[in-house]
């Protein structure tokens, strides 16, 4: 089944002499239950491909399907609230509010929706990622990787049908990229959720069911396991 | 639309969010302070004059009871009290008005009431004593017993006499109760014994007398004061008798609206309440626009883990609660403290009879109310940016203020001021921000103080009094009474007056009031009136009627020689050996400036003499003599004829002078002040005088007046102007921690950083300088001399001094401030600024 497909989607920056085509055209599809990487080189578009599957930023042209939905006929505020139940997102640089503590930040997804945490699931998680000393510190006062196992839990808080990663262990170290990544797979495969994971580290890339190659916007080859 | 329960979590992240920028909150709590302060001292102010009016009216009235019953019989009394929506009930009857002649100045009433409820009503209860039992007892206040001479002791003796019916009677009581006397209010009351009164009346046919005497004047009070007329109506019909049967009256003090605020006071407080509005605004929306720029990062960040646009806009209301929670009791509490303060120097202003300061409680409601509603216009542009933030900003990380910078290259030399002037040119908008409510101030303050400054004494003086002394009868002094004839100022005063020392000038002004027929000069005056001078309303139109009727008010002045300098000649010429001839007269125009007359140099004027003879005398000059030597009051039609003193006694009338006026030898003044002061209080208590001192000291108390209220506001608005400064100034900095860090990674010095940020603050007062002395006093004086314009004792002279004054102020803040912000942000080390990319 279909959970996330692109159609004929282009994204442009600037006119004229200065246009920058940075989607031109991409269609794709990710299965439920999939773990997808897209490895390009910088500025190769992967960033933005991930915004639009996310719905964080409007394309110029095309669609995207998540769960059989067109994401971008919805309004901002509509498409915002899609957003926190469907998505979880992951980024390099761990985006945790500096002000809550891990575990406000874990829920804060989960109260913007009004619901109550399911605690059971978030103690699951909070033990998957080896969190449960931490709950109460301030996200700033923990190390780099810790930081991103909080991002990767609070992405997966809401139960969401995908989770968009960008860049995830860009700013670790090699042995916690590896820590991070595992249980990011572990726990996507014991939650059951698809994830679209963007890298240039062909070896981080190397963990995934499929890697996409995106070049100058382009997908330029799909390689399955 | 699914309903969601998310208070909870937005309440939360409004709280951390809160908790994280204390230097916003300090600021912002600093604006809503002083917005508070302005509208809670506002309406301090504002409830204090309501209240000082409403008791100056009741005290004017003579009493605070709700309405009264008037000329009742007692069957009707009774009648009438036993209704159940009066809640209180009493009354007085009145047997005369007191005739002692020490008791001219001050009207006083004798009564009996029918019980100390009476009394209270009539603000004339006994503090000291009783109210008076048997019949030769009496109760009264301190005004009357020291016009009497009669010493503020119980047991004393008090000689009252009085006329009932045209017979004079005169009684001695014995002094039971007093109280401290109000002048305030226009009578005061002698209270006596219900038997004694009622003896005096049963001994005359009261049905040739006045209606008040005798009758029943009944008080009421109801449960409260709303439509006290339709109340009273109720009663009167459901006890049976018809409206037109028992006269009432209302107390205007209750009155409401009508009577004691006026239209242009409402006007006054709503532009106030605007203004203060909009000073908030400029504060308030500025701290919450830089807060929301420099968080730009974090909300995006919420909107990309899913806060809809309607929730981060409720984090900022959060916010903006939480901080209005923490500053309006401040400021409310400031506010009034400094409304109190200022209240008597207000109500001075607008001269009110009473200075009461009062605290009810809607001054908190609609402080409150008012600052919450600032705060809440104030934040929406701030929240509406929230809302439209991107989430793609999270990831950013950059400024999203509008930099509209073109390229720019530095050829060679890196000057301070010019990267000083281009950051200060980064955000346009923010530059107008601070430098208009920096400006605000300078303005007010330059425009209280020229106020203040342009009150003018020559013309204050001039109007009120041009001598030394006044001397005159009790009656031309008292607006509320007419001169007419009264020969106070008697040959036996004149003869005293005249040996006392060190007169340098006396004039002597001799007045006649006749009414007469008009002649045909008048035909078509009240046409010119309007045509030529703008008169219209009830003045034209009593004009209009006059002036058909074909009679009018002449007023012959006969003056000494000395007087005729004072007058200011419009046309002709004044010729003493003309006008000593007896066959010349000077008339005044219609209008103080002589813009219109009836009366044409050469025309021809009846004078009206002894026995109604009348004389024709031609016009020798067309004059206006001052108002502080003329009578008091004017007609909408009169004819001003002025004659020298010895023509006026040989052909109009002989009589004592209205008034004297006097210079004396500055030596001399106290004595003189001394001799009349003895005279009028106890020789002769009918005469009254005036001197140059005593205006001249209420003439001071105004300007003082005016410099303090101008003071303090502009201290509030130099506080808001430079807490806007000083918000700007550090927000920049913060905002820029990143960029100054870098700039001093490649080798710009801490002291560089310095003097760019010290440049950037003196630039901003220097706009702000340079706005107030052009635009900003222009506006100042445009709205000064439209408010001033119609006010006589004006003369707007321009300044610039006080503003002045402040800019080294300003200029020393515009230093301090920017090198504070800049220690307090070096206190990290450059990498971590650098790193910290918040």
């Amino acid at each position: 089944m279909v959970i996330l497909e692109t159609r004929n989607l282009r994204k442009n920056y600037g006119s004229g002499e200065t246009l920058v085509k940075a989607l031109d055209g991409v269609n794709l599809q990710v299965q439920n239950g999939e773990f997808v990487a897209v490895v390009g080189t910088s500025g190769s578009g992967k960033s933005t491909l991930l915004h639009m599957l996310g719905g964080l930023d409007r394309p110029t042209s095309g669609e995207v399907y998540v769960d059989g939905k067109n994401i971008f006929a919805l309004k901002d505020e509509e498409l915002t609230i899609f957003r926190r139940r469907k998505i979880g997102f992951v980024f390099q640089q761990y985006n945790l509010l500096p002000t809550m503590n891990v575990y406000e930040n874990i829920i804060l997804p989960i109260g913007l929706d009004g619901n109550l945490p399911d605690e059971a699931y978030i103690r699951e998680i909070v033990e998957t990622l080896g969190l449960e000393s931490k709950l109460k510190n301030l996200s700033v006062n923990l190390s780099g990787g810790q930081q991103q196992r909080v991002a990767i839990a609070r992405a997966l808080a809401s139960k969401p049908a995908i989770i968009l990663a960008d860049e995830p262990t860009g700013n670790l170290d090699s042995r916690t990229s590896q820590d991070v990544l595992g249980l990011l797979k572990v726990s996507s495969e014991r939650f059951g959720q698809t994830i679209v994971m963007i890298t240039h580290n062909e070896e981080i890339a190397q963990m995934a069911d499929r890697i996409v190659r995106i070049e100058d916007g382009k997908i330029v080859g799909a390689a399955n396991d | 639309m699914i309903k969601v329960n998310n208070k909870r979590t937005i309440r939360q992240v409004a709280y951390r969010v809160f908790k994280a920028d204390k230097m916003r909150n300090i600021f912002a709590v600093t604006a809503v302070v002083l917005t508070t302060i302005l509208f809670s001292g506002l309406f301090m102010i504002a409830s204090s004059l309501l209240s000082s009016m409403e008791e100056s009216t009741m005290r004017q009235v003579g009493g605070n009871a709700h309405a009264g019953f008037k000329y009742l019989t007692e069957e009707q009394y009774e009648r009438l009290k036993v209704h159940p929506d009066i809640k209180e009930i009493s009354y007085s009857v009145v047997l005369a008005t007191a005739e002692n002649a020490e008791l001219v100045k001050r009207p006083t009433e004798i009564r009996y009431a029918n019980d100390a409820l009476e009394a209270k009503m009539m603000f004339s209860m006994p503090t000291e004593g009783r109210m008076p039992e048997a019949a030769d007892e009496i109760a009264t206040d301190t005004l009357v017993l020291e016009k009497l001479g009669v010493p503020a002791r119980l047991g004393e003796k008090v000689v009252l006499e009085y006329s009932v019916c045209g017979q004079t009677h005169r009684d001695t009581f014995v002094l039971v109760g007093f109280w401290e006397g109000d002048v305030i209010m226009r009578a005061s009351q002698a209270w006596l014994s219900k038997s004694y009164v009622e003896e005096v009346l049963s001994q005359h046919d009261l049905s040739k007398a006045d209606a008040y005497i005798g009758s029943i004047n009944a008080d009421v009070n109801f449960a409260n004061s709303w439509n006290i007329e339709s109340k009273v109506l109720k009663v009167i019909l459901e006890s049976g008798y018809e409206t037109e049967e028992i006269d009432y009256g209302i107390n205007w003090a209750y009155a409401g609206g009508s009577t004691t605020v006026d239209a242009g006071t409402i006007g006054g407080v709503i532009l106030i309440v605007l203004m203060i509005v909009f000073c908030g605004y400029l504060m308030i929306s500025n701290v919450f626009l830089i807060s929301v720029v420099k968080d730009v990062r974090f909300y995006g960040l919420l909107k990309m883990v899913g806060t809809t646009g309607s929730q981060i806009k409720t984090i900022i209301r959060r916010q903006a609660l939480l901080i209005s929670m923490i500053a309006i009791p401040i400021g409310l509490l400031m506010g009034i403290v400094v409304g109190a303060g200022l209240t008597p120097y207000v109500l001075g202003i607008l001269n009110t009879n009473v200075i009461k300061v009062t605290l009810q409680p809607w001054v908190f409601l609609f402080a409150t109310g008012f600052s919450l509603l600032t705060v809440f216009i104030s934040i929406g542009k701030a929240s509406k940016l929230a809302e439209k933030v991107s989430p793609i900003e999270a990831l950013r990380a950059v400024d999203i203020s509008d930099n509209r910078r073109k390229e720019k290259r530095h050829g060679g030399k890196i000057r301070l001021w010019k990267m000083a002037a281009e950051n200060v040119g980064r955000n346009r908008k923010k530059v107008i921000l601070v430098v208009v409510s920096l400006s605000l101030s300078l303005i007010i303050l330059n425009t209280a103080y020229t106020m203040a400054n342009s009150f003018d004494m020559e013309k204050y003086l001039s109007r009120m009094i041009s001598h030394d002394f006044v001397v005159g009868d009790v009656s031309w002094f008292n607006i509320y009474s007419h001169y007419i004839n009264q020969d106070t100022l008697n040959d036996d005063f004149m003869k005293e007056l005249s040996i006392q020392n060190g007169i340098e000038s006396l004039g002597k002004i001799y007045f006649s009031e006749k009414g007469c027929a008009l002649d045909s000069h008048w035909d078509n005056m009240a046409e010119r009136a309007s045509n030529e001078l703008g008169v219209s309303g009830d003045w034209l139109t009593y004009m209009e009627e006059e002036i058909q009727s074909g009679g009018a008010m002449y007023h012959i002045y006969g003056i000494d020689d000395a007087v005729w300098d004072e007058l200011t000649v419009w046309k002709g010429e004044i010729d003493l050996d003309k006008l000593y001839s007896g066959d010349y007269v000077v008339v005044s125009p219609y209008d103080e400036e002589g813009r219109l007359s009836a009366y044409e140099v050469g025309d021809t004027v009846e004078v009206f003499g002894m026995d109604g003879e009348s004389r024709s005398c031609e016009v020798l000059a067309v004059a206006s003599m001052p108002y502080n030597v003329s009578i008091q009051h004017t007609h909408p039609v009169e004819i001003n004829i002025f004659l020298p003193s010895e023509i006026f006694l040989k052909t109009v009338e002989q009589k004592a002078p209205m008034i004297v006026s006097l210079d004396v030898e500055d030596l001399y003044i106290p004595e003189m002040e001394e001799f009349l002061s003895n005279y009028c209080n106890v020789k002769n208590p009918n005469m009254q005088y005036a001197s140059r001192a005593i205006y001249e000291a209420e003439y001071e108390n105004t300007q003082r007046t005016y410099k303090v209220v101008g003071i303090v506001i502009s201290v509030l608005l130099a506080l808001i102007g430079v807490a806007n400064f000083a918000n700007t100034s550090i927000t920049s900095v913060m905002a820029r921690r990143r960029e100054l860090a870098m700039l001093e990674s490649i080798g710009m010095t801490v002291k560089q950083q310095r003097g760019m940020l010290i440049f950037e603050g003196v630039i901003y007062m220097l706009l702000a300088a340079a706005f107030t002395w052009t635009i900003g006093i222009l506006f100042g004086m445009c709205g000064l001399s439209l408010m001033l314009g119609g006010s006589e004792y004006f003369t707007v002279k321009f300044t610039v001094v006080p503003s002045m004054v402040c800019l080294p102020v300003f200029l020393i803040l515009s230093v301090l401030i920017p090198m504070l912000c800049q220690k307090y942000v070096n206190s990290e080390s450059v990498v971590e600024r650098l790193r910290n990319a918040e």
